[in-house]
C-alpha cells in the first residue's frame, strides 16, 4: 500500500462533530435544568458553566469542522484558509474558558462545603435551640405546674393548721418575749373568761395566780427551752382559778435569740375536780368500812349497858339520887347508840329517808342544842337567814350531822371567843341553796386546806379530834349532790381584803321541778 | 453572592474574547499568513492548559468530590477528553512534519490521500485525524453525568456528602 486514502478521517470527522453538538446540547440541557431546579446549589452552577464552556468549545469545534470539510469539499479552500484562523483562535480561546471554569471546581467546592458545613451546624444549633426552648417551655409549664401544686398544699396544711389552732379545745397561743400575747384562739379566751379578744395586749403572765409559778416557768423557758406538763393555777378574768396543764415552747431567731414562745394550755380543773372526787369517795368507802367495824363492836356493849342500866332502876325509888343517876347514864348511852346507829346507816351507805325540808328549820333546831355551849365560850352566833328558801331534798338526820361538824370544828377553831355568822342564800345561777359558816378563828393554813376533807386528818391532839368530821359531811353532800368548799383567810368582797378566819360553804341542789316558793311566816 | 459573581464573570469574560477576536482578526490573520508558529503555539499551549484543568477537576473530585455514578462518569469524561487532548496535541505537533506535497489529490478533496512511505509522525498524523474516537465518548459520558446528576437531584433534595 503506497497511500492511505484520508476519507476515513473525512467521514469520521464530519459524524463525530454531529454526534458532539448533539450531545453538547443534550448536557447543555440538563445542567441547565439542574441549575433551575437547584438554583442555590454551587455544584450544579460550577457544573453548567463548565458544560456551557465546554459545549460552546465543542460545537465551535464541530461546526468549524464540518464548514472546513464542506467548504473543502465544494472546492472552497481559498474561503477556508480564510476562516481557518478564525477557527483556530477561537478553539483556543473556548479551551482556555473551559479550562478557566475548572479552576474554580476546587475552591468553588470547597466554600460550597463549608458552607453546607456550616449551615448544617447552624441547622443542629438552630435543631439544640429549639429542643432546649422546648424544653424550657415545658419546665416553665411544669414549673408553674408545680407551683400551683406547691400553693394548693401549703393553703391546705395552712387551713389543717388554722381548724387545728381554732377549734382546739385547748388554749393555744402565741406569744413575743415579753408575754404579750401575738395570737390566741377561741378556747384560750374562753378559758380565761373573756367573751372576744379585748381592746388592750393581753399579757399571759398576767394569768399566772402565783408569781412563784410564774418565775418557775419562765426559768425553765430561759434555760431548757421549753416547759412540759407544767401544772399551774390561772387567774380567769372573773377573779376564779383554773388548774391548767400547760405545755410551751420558745420560738428562736436565726441568731438563736428568744423572740416569743408558743404554748399550749390545758384546762384540768375538772379533770382534778373529778379525780379528787374520786379519791375522797375512795376514802370515804374505806372509812365506811372501817366505821362500820367499829361501830358493830360498840353497838354490842353499848347495848349491854343500857339494858343493866334499866334493870337497876327497879332497885331504886323514883325520887332517889341513884335513880336520877341511872336515869342520865340510860339517856346518854342512848344517845351513843344513836350515833353509832347513825355511823352504820351512814357507812353502809344507807340513803336514809329523804325528804323535802327547809334547812333554815334543821339549822334551827341545831343551834338551839349547840348555842348553849358556843356562848358559854364567849362565841357570838350571827344569823343571817333568807326566809323565802326554796326547800332541799335531804335526809334531816345527817343534814344536822353535817351542820354539827361544821359548828363543832368552828368552836374548837374559837377557843378565846369570837363570832360565827351562819347565812343562808340562793344562788339562782347554779340553782343552789347555799349555807355557810364563817367564824373569826385562827384559820386553816393554805397548805392544809385540801387535806381537811381527808379521813382522818386532823391537826388536834389524839383524843380531840378523830378527822372525821368534815370528811363525813364531805360525803354526805356529795351524796346529796351538792358541795363542801373552804376558804381562809376569808375574802371581804367590799373592801378587797381578807379578813381572819374561816369560811365553810354548803350547797344543796334546789328541787328540780318548779314549784311556787312558800314562805315561812 | 459567589453565584452571582461567577454567572456574570464567566459569560462575559468568554464573550468580550471572542468579540475582541472577531472585530480584530489581523493578529491571527497575520500570524497564519506569514506562517509563524505563533497561533500554533498559542493553541498547543492552551491544550496543555485544558489538560492541566481535566487532570486537575478529576483530582478534585477524587479528592473531594460526592459519591454518586454521576462523578463517576464525570471522571470519565475528564479521563477521555484528556486523552483527547493528547491525541491533538500529537496530531497538531507531527503535522509540522507533514508537507503539502505528502498529500495526493487524484480529483477532489474527497479522494485526497496520504502518500507514503509511511514513516511513524505520517501514521501519527493519520490517527490522530481520528480523535472523535476520543472525544464522542467523552461528550457521552459528559452527557450520562449530567442526566444522572438530574436524576438523583430529582429523586433526593440535596446531594449526600462522601467523606
Ligand atoms: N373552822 C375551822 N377553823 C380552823 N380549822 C378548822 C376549821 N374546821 C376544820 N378545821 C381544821 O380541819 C381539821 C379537820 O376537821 P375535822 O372536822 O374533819 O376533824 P376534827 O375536827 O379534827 O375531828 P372530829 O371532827 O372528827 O372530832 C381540823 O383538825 C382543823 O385543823
Ligand atoms: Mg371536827
Amino acid at each position: 500500500m503506497t497511500t492511505l486514502s484520508l476519507y476515513p478521517t473525512i467521514i469520521a470527522d464530519v459524524i463525530g462533530s454531529f454526534i458532539i453538538i448533539i450531545l453538547s446540547f443534550l448536557s447543555l440541557r440538563y445542567a441547565f435544568l439542574l441549575t433551575n431546579q437547584h438554583p442555590e446549589n454551587f455544584i450544579w452552577n460550577f457544573l453548567y458553566y463548565l458544560c456551557f464552556a465546554l459545549a460552546l468549545f465543542a460545537i465551535s469545534r464541530a461546526v468549524g469542522h464540518i464548514v472546513k470539510q464542506f467548504l473543502l469539499l465544494t472546492n472552497n479552500r481559498a474561503t477556508w484558509q480564510l476562516l481557518s484562523p478564525f477557527s483556530g483562535g477561537f478553539n483556543t480561546l473556548m479551551m482556555i474558558s473551559v479550562s478557566a471554569v475548572t479552576i474554580y471546581y476546587r475552591k468553588g467546592v470547597e466554600a460550597f462545603r463549608l458552607v453546607e458545613s456550616n449551615a448544617e451546624k447552624l441547622r443542629i444549633a438552630n435543631t439544640q435551640r429549639i429542643n432546649a426552648a422546648n424544653e424550657m417551655i415545658r419546665m416553665n409549664l411544669h414549673l408553674e405546674e408545680i407551683v400551683n401544686e406547691r400553693t394548693a398544699e401549703l393553703s391546705q396544711s395552712e387551713k389543717k393548721f388554722r381548724h387545728f389552732f381554732e377549734n382546739s379545745r385547748d388554749m393555744v397561743y402565741f406569744c413575743d418575749k415579753n408575754g404579750f400575747i401575738s395570737d390566741i384562739n377561741k378556747s384560750g379566751l374562753q378559758m380565761m373568761g373573756f367573751k372576744k379578744l379585748p381592746k388592750y395586749n393581753l399579757n399571759i403572765h398576767s394569768f399566772f395566780k402565783e408569781g412563784e409559778t410564774l418565775e418557775e416557768y419562765l426559768l425553765s423557758l430561759h434555760h431548757v427551752g421549753f416547759v412540759r406538763d407544767f401544772e399551774i393555777e390561772m387567774k380567769r378574768q372573773d377573779g376564779t382559778i383554773c388548774n391548767v396543764l400547760l405545755t410551751a415552747n420558745t420560738i428562736l431567731n436565726k441568731s438563736g435569740e428568744i423572740t416569743g414562745c408558743e404554748g399550749i394550755a390545758k384546762d384540768m380543773t375538772k379533770i382534778k375536780r373529778i379525780t379528787s372526787t374520786l379519791v375522797s369517795q375512795e376514802k370515804m368507802a374505806s372509812i365506811g368500812q372501817l366505821a362500820a367495824g367499829v361501830a358493830h363492836e360498840i353497838n354490842t356493849p353499848l347495848g349491854i349497858i343500857l339494858g343493866y342500866s334499866q334493870l337497876m332502876q327497879d332497885d331504886f325509888p323514883a325520887d332517889s339520887e341513884e335513880m336520877e343517876n341511872l336515869k342520865v347514864i340510860e339517856r346518854q348511852t342512848r344517845a351513843c347508840r344513836n350515833i353509832v346507829a347513825d355511823l352504820l346507816k351512814f357507812s353502809r351507805q344507807t340513803e336514809g329517808i329523804r325528804e323535802e325540808l327547809d334547812l333554815n328549820e334543821i339549822l334551827t333546831e341545831v343551834l338551839t342544842v349547840t348555842e348553849h355551849t358556843l356562848n358559854l365560850d364567849f362565841i357570838q352566833i350571827v344569823q343571817k337567814l333568807n326566809h323565802s328558801l326554796p326547800t332541799v331534798v335531804c335526809n334531816a338526820e345527817k343534814t344536822r350531822q353535817v351542820f354539827f361538824n361544821i359548828i363543832n370544828n368552828a368552836h374548837h377553831a374559837m377557843e378565846n371567843g369570837g363570832e360565827l355568822t351562819i347565812v343562808t342564800r340562793v344562788e339562782e345561777h347554779t340553782r343552789m341553796v347555799v349555807v355557810s359558816f364563817q367564824d373569826t378563828g385562827k384559820g386553816i393554813p393554805q397548805n392544809i386546806q385540801k387535806r381537811i376533807f381527808e379521813p382522818f386528818f386532823t391537826t388536834k391532839s389524839v383524843g380531840k379530834g378523830t378527822g372525821l368530821g368534815l370528811s363525813v359531811s364531805y360525803g354526805i353532800m356529795e351524796e346529796y349532790g351538792g358541795s363542801i368548799s373552804v376558804e381562809s383567810p376569808v375574802c371581804n368582797k367590799d373592801e378587797n381584803s381578807t379578813v381572819p378566819g374561816t369560811v365553810i360553804c354548803l350547797r344543796f341542789p334546789m328541787v328540780k321541778k318548779s314549784r311556787p316558793l312558800f314562805t315561812i311566816p | 453572592m459567589r453565584r452571582n459573581a461567577l454567572s456574570l464573570i464567566l459569560p462575559s469574560f468568554t464573550f468580550l474574547t471572542v468579540l475582541g477576536t472577531l472585530l480584530d482578526p489581523s493578529p491571527s490573520w497575520a500570524l497564519q499568513s506569514h506562517e509563524t508558529p505563533e497561533g500554533l503555539y498559542v493553541h498547543q499551549m492552551a491544550h496543555i492548559i485544558f489538560m492541566v484543568s481535566l487532570a486537575y477537576l478529576a483530582w478534585g473530585i477524587h479528592r473531594i468530590a460526592f459519591s454518586g455514578r454521576g462523578w463517576k462518569h464525570l471522571q470519565f469524561f475528564c479521563f477521555l477528553m484528556f486523552l483527547w487532548n493528547g491525541i491533538a496535541l500529537i496530531g497538531h505537533s507531527v503535522s509540522i512534519t507533514i508537507n503539502k506535497s505528502d498529500f495526493f489529490t487524484e480529483s477532489t478533496y474527497w479522494y485526497t490521500e496520504l502518500s507514503g512511505p509511511f514513516t511513524l509522525s505520517k501514521v501519527i498524523y493519520y490517527i490522530a485525524k481520528l480523535d472523535h474516537i476520543a472525544s464522542v465518548p467523552a461528550l457521552l459520558f459528559l452527557f450520562l453525568a449530567l442526566r444522572s446528576f438530574y436524576i438523583s437531584a430529582c429523586t433526593e433534595k440535596r446531594p449526600r456528602e462522601d467523606s
